[in-house]
């Protein structure tokens, strides 16, 4: 027993004194539970609402109710202006310019209330959502959101709308037939005034009673499920109706940097290969600059990612014919500048660590985390203000949106230079500080 | 005269800003002349190492200079004229050791048109031509440092680096190299050993240097190093008498009596000529007088220790 003990004593220490195996085993799993924590556990307290484009053509005071429903929802929230820079004042969005707006992936979805929501001769309530599915989950979310919303919100209106519908397929003196006889009928079996029955079929009365009802929150799913078919989502597909792999196109950028990252990473800390293996001595003491040395293994880096990020698309191309060939010249680009990025980000890596084991621990923590707030697995919608403002200091959230822009939403290179810019900042800074750092003396 | 390589206070202090700093050189200074086989000696965590990488550039220094065949350290195109042959090296090992010597030769700026005459050439004085086609992978580790050798001589330099050129190598193969340095330093070319091996380096340095904590203890030729000029055996042809016993006692340092043998120890050659005419004049023959000498290896020992 006391071998047994001595020998676990022994793997203890191991363990303890080989950090990556400590920052793997415990920080990896505690940052990764926060991050999904966040997302799973629901609620506007930990995650973000979900930005959408709201227009109100209708002067329906239903709609009026609506808007005020929905400012106040837990998931979304409503952005109704812009500033505009030549007038200086906010303007209201109409719809239009909110379809602009959403082709352009600046938001995912608009809601429009048109000027026909709900006038005096509806006979169904009427929304129309823009939508761009660029992220499938997170346009489930905002069509469920707006349907629940408003399936809780009128279903008192169910009365109204069968009067109307009736209305609309009788005449009046039908309908004023059918409800005299029918308050006759109710007046005598229950005991009542006939006067105060028809009273409360009265179409102004009950969309008095709805509005009222509407604001004391009171619903019934039942009656929600009966009224379905007298409130009309017409839904449009603004971007991307013509891409014949919409999941595989929408994902496989986010999963190509992924292994991009892994792969590079691995490739950039093979200087420690080289310095443990005793070749990189040698090489310092060529007739070589540490400069060149550092640019050769930056520039077959490179190289390796644009191939490697070359073959992933190739692969979707061919086994989920994902349209690669459409916008050929700006995914290029885009897969240039995501493994110049991502190269760069193997350099600072390699910069700041001393061993293989502490780069290929410190590496996978932050590719990671960087995967997880950058897009690659879920839409950063769905995690806290915070961690979305930090999303946009990672290479993955601007490859992953870079890529989304060219393949779902078929973008120009001027619609992706602000991806490419942010990629190319990052590739430069990080590049400049590695190279400090390695002249200095680190890794050699 | 032109030296190969000149170093002027060198120091080196690794995490100079931790607690935990360590001198690796001292004001260290030393010169090499060009043309001669200079060995560096001295135990572990001397300092040799690091006084390499520095020359070569691999490690940077805190303070002082160096120059080789007159160029600062820090112009690595110098480098195009140095050989190095690394402690415990290891080559990429996925290529043969003929192509191992191209790889090394480009690297090195070598753009002559006859590098595969010149490979044939090296691959023949290290006796690794038929393992040319060899993976690397497969290579024992006395052919590793054949091939090693070969490749810090591809470029033809002027000036070559051995870091433990023997390590591993079989007393038949040590003498093959220890041939090939002599007759490398024949053609002119200035040779740097930095071996544990002392015996090794006694037999063909021309210069040695023994480093201890980062400074510079002695320096000078291995002959200065290893001959005791104060001490002599002198044999005789025959046996001493006493009367000649008590007279030597009594004038000079005499030690180790054998019957017809004693070792001195004089302040000079004349005090030694006075002996020499003391055994003449008791009939005694000197049959043979030898200077004594001691190992590099004694005077290594001898000399840490002391330091």
């Amino acid at each position: 027993m006391k071998t047994i003990l001595i020998l676990i004593y022994k793997d203890i220490l191991r363990f303890l004194k080989d950090k990556p195996s400590v920052i793997l085993t415990f920080v990896v799993p505690a940052v990764l539970i926060m991050i999904f924590g966040n997302i799973f556990s629901g609620g506007s307290s930990s995650r973000g609402k979900i930005p959408i484009l709201f227009v109100n053509d209708s002067d329906s005071p239903i709609a009026e109710m609506i808007e005020t429903k929905l400012d106040s929802s837990e998931n979304l929230r409503l952005v109704k202006s812009y500033f505009d820079e030549d007038q200086q004042k906010e303007i209201t969005y109409d719809e239009k310019y909110a379809k602009e707006i959403v082709v352009k992936g600046n938001y995912s979805a608009a809601l429009i209330l048109p000027y026909d929501f709900f006038t005096d001769t509806s006979t169904a309530i009427k929304f129309r959502i823009l939508y761009d599915p660029k992220n499938e989950i997170e346009t489930s979310l905002i069509q469920g959101s707006l349907q629940q919303m408003v399936m809780s919100q009128l279903p008192r209106a169910f009365p109204l709308l069968l009067q109307r519908k009736l209305i609309a397929e009788l005449d009046t003196v039908e309908i004023n037939k059918f409800r005299k006889g029918l308050a006759e009928a109710v007046s005598t079996t229950f005991d009542v005034n006939i006067d105060s029955v028809l009273s409360s079929m009265d179409p102004k009365r009950l969309e008095q009673n709805f509005l009222s009802d509407a604001k004391s929150d009171d619903s019934s799913s039942e009656e929600g499920n009966i009224i379905k078919g007298l409130i009309k989502f017409e839904n449009e597909q603004v971007v991307g109706e013509e891409i014949k792999s919409p999941g595989v196109t929408r994902t496989v950028g986010g999963w190509a940097v992924m292994f991009l990252l892994f792969s590079i990473v691995g490739a950039s800390i093979s200087l420690f290969e080289e310095k443990q293996e005793g070749s990189l001595k040698r090489l310092l003491c060529s007739p070589v600059s540490r400069t060149q040395i550092l640019w050769s293994k930056y520039i077959y880096t490179m190289l390796l990612g644009f191939f490697q990020l070359s073959v992933m698309f190739l692969f979707a191309w061919f086994v989920f014919d994902v349209d690669i060939f459409t916008n050929l010249g700006n995914l290029i680009i885009m897969i240039i500048f995501a493994s110049a990025a991502a190269v760069s980000f193997g350099m600072i890596i390699t910069a700041h660590t001393k061993s293989i084991n502490q780069a290929n621990g410190i590496a996978t923590l932050i590719i990671l985390i960087m995967s997880a707030l950058g897009g690659s697995w879920f839409p950063i919608i769905f995690l806290p203000e915070w961690m979305q403002f930090i999303a946009k200091f990672t290479i993955t959230y601007w490859s992953v949106e870079g890529f989304l822009q060219v393949l779902w939403r078929n973008a120009s290179f001027t619609e992706i230079l602000y991806h490419i810019g942010a990629l190319g900042l990052m590739a430069v800074l990080a590049n400049w500080y590695a190279i400090i750092k390695f002249k200095r003396g680190n890794i050699f | 005269m032109i030296n190969a390589i000149e170093v002027n206070n060198l120091t080196k202090i690794y995490n100079p800003k931790s607690k935990n700093a360590v001198t690796a050189l001292s004001d260290f200074s030393l010169t090499v002349e060009i043309g001669k086989i200079f060995g560096l000696l001295g135990p572990n965590g001397a300092g040799k190492t690091t006084l390499i990488k520095i020359l070569l550039g691999i490690v940077f220094q805190n303070s002082g200079n160096a120059k080789i065949l007159e160029e600062d350290i820090s112009n690595y195109k110098v480098r195009t004229r140095i050989g190095y042959l690394p402690e415990n090296h290891k080559f990429p090992n996925y290529l043969n050791g003929e192509d191992l010597l191209k790889y090394y030769a480009k690297l090195s700026g070598y753009n002559e048109n006859d590098l595969s005459k010149r490979i044939d050439e090296l691959l023949a004085l290290v006796k690794m031509n038929k393992w040319r086609k060899t993976k690397v992978k497969k290579y024992s580790k006395g052919m590793l440092q054949r091939i090693g050798l070969a490749q810090a001589l591809i470029h033809n330099p002027d000036l070559i680096f051995l870091d433990e050129p023997t390590d591993g190598v079989d007393p038949i193969g040590r003498k093959e190299i220890r041939d090939i340095l002599i007759s490398l330093k024949n053609e002119g070319k200035t040779i740097f050993v930095n071996s544990h091996l002392l015996s090794e380096v006694e037999l063909i340095s021309d210069r040695v240097a023994i480093l201890n904590n980062g400074k510079l203890i002695k320096e000078g030729s291995v002959e200065e190093f290893t001959t005791q000029k104060e001490v002599y055996e002198v044999k005789l042809n025959k046996e001493f008498d006493s009367d000649l016993i008590t007279n030597l006692l009594i004038s000079y340092e005499i030690f180790e009596f054998k019957k017809e043998s004693f070792k001195v120890k004089v302040k000079d050659e004349t005090e030694l000529d006075k002996i020499t005419d003391l055994l003449r004049q008791h009939d005694l023959g000197i049959r043979n007088l030898n200077n004594i000498k001691t190992s590099l290896e004694d005077i290594f020992i001898n000399l840490i220790n002391k330091n």
